[in-house]
């Protein structure tokens, strides 16, 4: 085994130049070129090139993941990518006074200008004459504007401020004149409900993320969108020296704020350096399971399990109550378990379990398969080691590993595993197993369906078919199903061929009778001791339901015997 | 940043400068590209100059205007993101680029009722679930069925109580994905103690007298048939599926 390796990768001009020239310097076709200027020429420009592409292929290497990461650019797509927001800066506070002389009231999000800086006020303000009134004014420019929307689905905004500078706060959208929702959250979390989401890209610039009109809001063309959001300075803003000092509100000379204290916690942006630091641990929390692929990755995680599978009543029997908010764990492990750590693994799984699941346990079936076949070797090969890699290279794809319980094993995974276990070897003869070794439970392929001209009960309508496989195991439940339309009643047939499947005692034939009652229409038409079958149209007598669940345990291919000849080949002799 | 800045002063000759901006050109396709996916692999959103221009002219941007990974690398980035969609193919490229902007976020509210919601979100379909209730584990009827009022539930000394067994609606206007692949999408980012008992399949109809201004219907077609419009629904079992 060879290890790949990117760390080695570098953007150094100097040593490229320098491996180019120990290289160079062995082959005698250089030995006059080297030293002349030409060369030495020549080799500079490849090492430019070389270093060049070398460094930039170090820099997509080390932003690919957080740890390594060098821009904090691509630190925060990582974290973006993995579901955290990046917090944008904060504007600080001030408290100030406006004395007015008439009634006047300055709508949420004006902007008063002063003191060398901006400040706005979050809610509207109803002053009236009198004393002065308090009010608070936060630190930043107002960006507003309206534009209008493009009708289609996920459309969004991306503001021009770079840099973080958005308030984190302070971002509205109004379609039509009516607010709408902001959230932080997936859009999904506002089913029926106007709104957007609000985002940072890794280059802090804001967006606004539309949705579909079922989730969030889809703004039409004809829709008036107003958005709204300030510009901070976030904790730059901190401590200036204000007080006392005049903030007039632009277009009305006669609102006057005078700043009674200095403004104070503005926030920057959140660091990438703490994203760093907790996005991989963030989203790791994987350690509770809720999808079926979470548990399959859960119950396989403890030590000494080598294989895993869980399955839930949906894959047990969707109409047993038995199995409700129970699970079936049937494990391949290193060793054969007590009883007692059985149940520490039980105990040990339940405790990942988002929901009060239960867990059972159950043994897989191991399916014996002896293996016999020769091989025949060049004439130059080691015929002794080429049967030893043989037999090895079998032994190694029985070897039970992550995946392995329901891994089916084909006859031209055992012919290439021997064929590319030496390279002295031409070719293979298996003589045993003669068939795919199957231990999965994954329903047939649907089978094709074809209409022929015969007398029929069939109907000008559309069929659907679909194949069980009865193994001696069990029945394999049916879950391809395929469709065909008759046109005419009466006057054709159905045929139906499928790919044989190894060791089927028979098929059993699942399809649609539309003149019986609703609740029975999908139903067995017949049984097929080969993969084709014909469907005139028949009902049969008794009413047998398709299958919800196969009844094949879990089983996993073990190797019995082994026992591989070699002869030298003799496809190459000519004559 | 061109190779040409990387040369040597002394090579800051036309002949170098033309080679090392030949070998640019060439490497834009055979390499550059390759190193721009790799740069951009972690970034949902790949600007283009066609978005930076609404940007800078502040218009609203239709979110396929973004480069996109190919499809590959899309399901590759989904997989990697925890969120392995068995049946694939009956997603767009959009729809899993759709589906990587938001799985990371919907991980941190995995194990709620959020996850219909969140297949809907991405995959921009009509869906909504409800819990099946049922006294014999045979029949089972969906929350707020008019004939579940006639019953008392268990814990009343009734007979009816939930089950685990649910029940999905789609529009399917919207959400052009084969049934067999809503049922597998279902398994894959659904709670695994949930049994899907059967999806209901929306289509909507739409009446306009003739000459009307039914312009302002969706999908709309105009025909010499005045016809019922209604909300038609279609009830698959999906056990045997």
């Amino acid at each position: 085994m060879s290890t790949l390796k990117l760390s080695s990768l570098n953007g150094d001009f100097e040593a490229i130049r320098q491996q180019l020239q120990t290289y160079l310097a062995s082959k005698e076709s250089w030995a006059g070129t080297l030293p002349t200027q030409t060369g030495q020429t020549i080799i500079d420009f490849v090492a430019a090139i070389a270093a060049y592409n070398s460094f930039q292929n170090v820099r997509s290497y080390e932003d690919a993941f957080p740890n390594t990461s060098v821009s904090d650019e691509a630190t925060y797509a990582i974290a973006s990518m993995q579901g955290l927001r990046i917090r944008r800066k904060q504007p600080a506070a001030m408290a100030a006074e406006i004395t007015v002389a008439a009634p006047v009231t300055v709508p949420a999000y004006s902007q008063f200008t002063g003191g060398g800086t901006f400040f706005y006020n979050r809610t509207a303000l109803a002053l009236t004459p009198g004393p002065a009134q308090e009010v608070t004014l936060h630190q930043g420019r107002v960006i507003d504007f309206e534009i209008n929307g493009l009708g289609t689905d996920f459309q969004l905004f991306m503001s021009q401020e770079r840099q973080f500078q958005v308030s984190n706060n302070d971002v509205s959208v109004f379609i039509n004149d009516i607010p709408i929702a902001r959230t932080e959250d997936g859009l999904w979390k506002l089913k029926g409900v106007p709104g957007f989401r609000d985002r940072t890209l890794p280059d802090g610039r804001l967006v606004i993320e539309f949705g579909n009109g079922i989730y969030g809001s889809r703004p039409s063309q004809t829709d008036t969108v107003r958005i709204l959001y300030t510009l901070t300075s976030g904790a730059s803003a901190n401590n200036l020296n204000l007080t006392s000092k005049k903030f007039v509100l632009d277009g009305s000379p006669g609102v006057v704020a005078i700043a009674i204290e200095n403004p104070t916690n503005g926030v920057d942006e959140q660091g990438a350096t703490i994203y760093k630091n907790v996005a991989a641990a963030t989203f790791g929390n994987f350690g509770s399971a809720v999808t079926k692929e979470q548990y399959q990755a859960t119950a396989a995680s403890y030590p000494g399990v080598i294989d895993a599978v869980v399955l839930a009543q949906r894959d047990i029997n969707p109409q047993a109550l038995q199995w409700m908010n129970v699970m079936r764990v049937t494990l391949l492990t290193t060793t054969l378990w007590s009883p007692g750590q059985s149940q520490a693994y039980i105990n040990w799984l339940q405790s990942k379990t988002m929901y009060s699941g239960k867990f059972v346990m159950d043994q897989p079936l191991g399916i014996s398969t002896n293996v016999s076949a020769m091989i025949y070797c060049f004439n130059w090969a080691n015929a002794t080691q080429a049967q030893a890699d043989a037999i090895a290279a079998v032994q190694a794809l029985f070897a039970p590993e992550a995946s392995y319980l329901g891994r089916d094993i084909e006859l031209a995974d055992i012919y290439n595993a021997i064929l590319d276990s030496n390279k002295g070897i031409d070719y293979v003869d298996i003589f045993s197993p003669t068939s795919n070794l199957k231990v999965s439970n994954v329903a047939i392929d649907a089978p094709a369906a074809t209409q022929i001209t015969a007398a029929s009960a069939l109907l000008a309508t559309t069929y659907r078919y679909a194949i069980g496989v009865v193994t001696s195991y069990g029945e394999i439940a049916p879950k391809n199903w395929t469709e065909i339309t008759l046109p005419f009643a009466d006057i054709y047939r159905v045929k139906l061929d499928w790919a044989a499947y190894p060791n089927a005692l028979h098929y059993n034939v699942y399809g649609y009778r539309p003149q019986v009652v609703a609740n029975q229409q999908y139903r067995r038409l017949g049984q097929s001791l080969t993969n084709t079958y014909t469907d005139a149209g028949n009902v049969p007598g008794v009413y047998t339901p398709v299958p919800a669940f196969s009844t094949t345990p879990i089983r996993y291919n073990v190797l019995g015997g082994i026992a591989i000849s070699v002869k030298y080949t003799n496809r190459t002799t000519k004559g | 940043m061109a190779s040409r800045d990387l040369l040597p002063a002394y090579m800051h000759e036309p002949i170098w400068l033309d080679l090392a901006d030949v070998i640019d050109e060439l490497f834009d396709d055979e390499l550059s590209g390759a190193q721009k996916c790799m740069q951009f692999i972690r970034y949902l959103y790949i600007p283009t100059d066609a978005v930076e221009q609404r940007v800078e002219d502040r218009l609203m941007i239709d979110s396929t205007m973004f480069d996109m990974p190919e499809r590959t690398v899309a399901i590759n980035q989904s997989n990697l993101l925890g969120l392995t969609i068995s049946k694939p193919a009956g997603l767009s490229q959009f729809d899993f680029v759709n589906i990587n902007r938001n799985v990371g976020l919907f991980w941190y509210s995995k194990g709620t009722f959020d996850f219909v919601d969140f297949l809907g979100y991405c995959l921009n379909a009509e869906l909504s679930l409800v819990s099946m209730w049922t006294n014999d584990y045979v029949t089972f009827y969906p929350e707020g069925d008019p004939f579940l009022t006639t019953g008392t539930p268990i814990w009343e000394g009734g007979i009816w109580y939930p089950t685990t067994h649910v029940s999905i609606t789609w529009d399917s206007g919207k959400f052009n994905v084969p049934l067999n692949n809503v049922v597998s999408l279902f398994n894959d980012v659904s709670n695994y103690n949930l049994v899907l008992n059967d999806i209901t399949t929306l289509i909507y109809m739409w009446m306009a007298p003739r000459g009307a201004a039914f312009t302002q219907f969706p999908n709309k077609v105009d025909s010499s048939v005045i016809c019922m419009g209604t909300e038609m629904k279609t009830v698959i079992n999906i056990q045997n599926y």
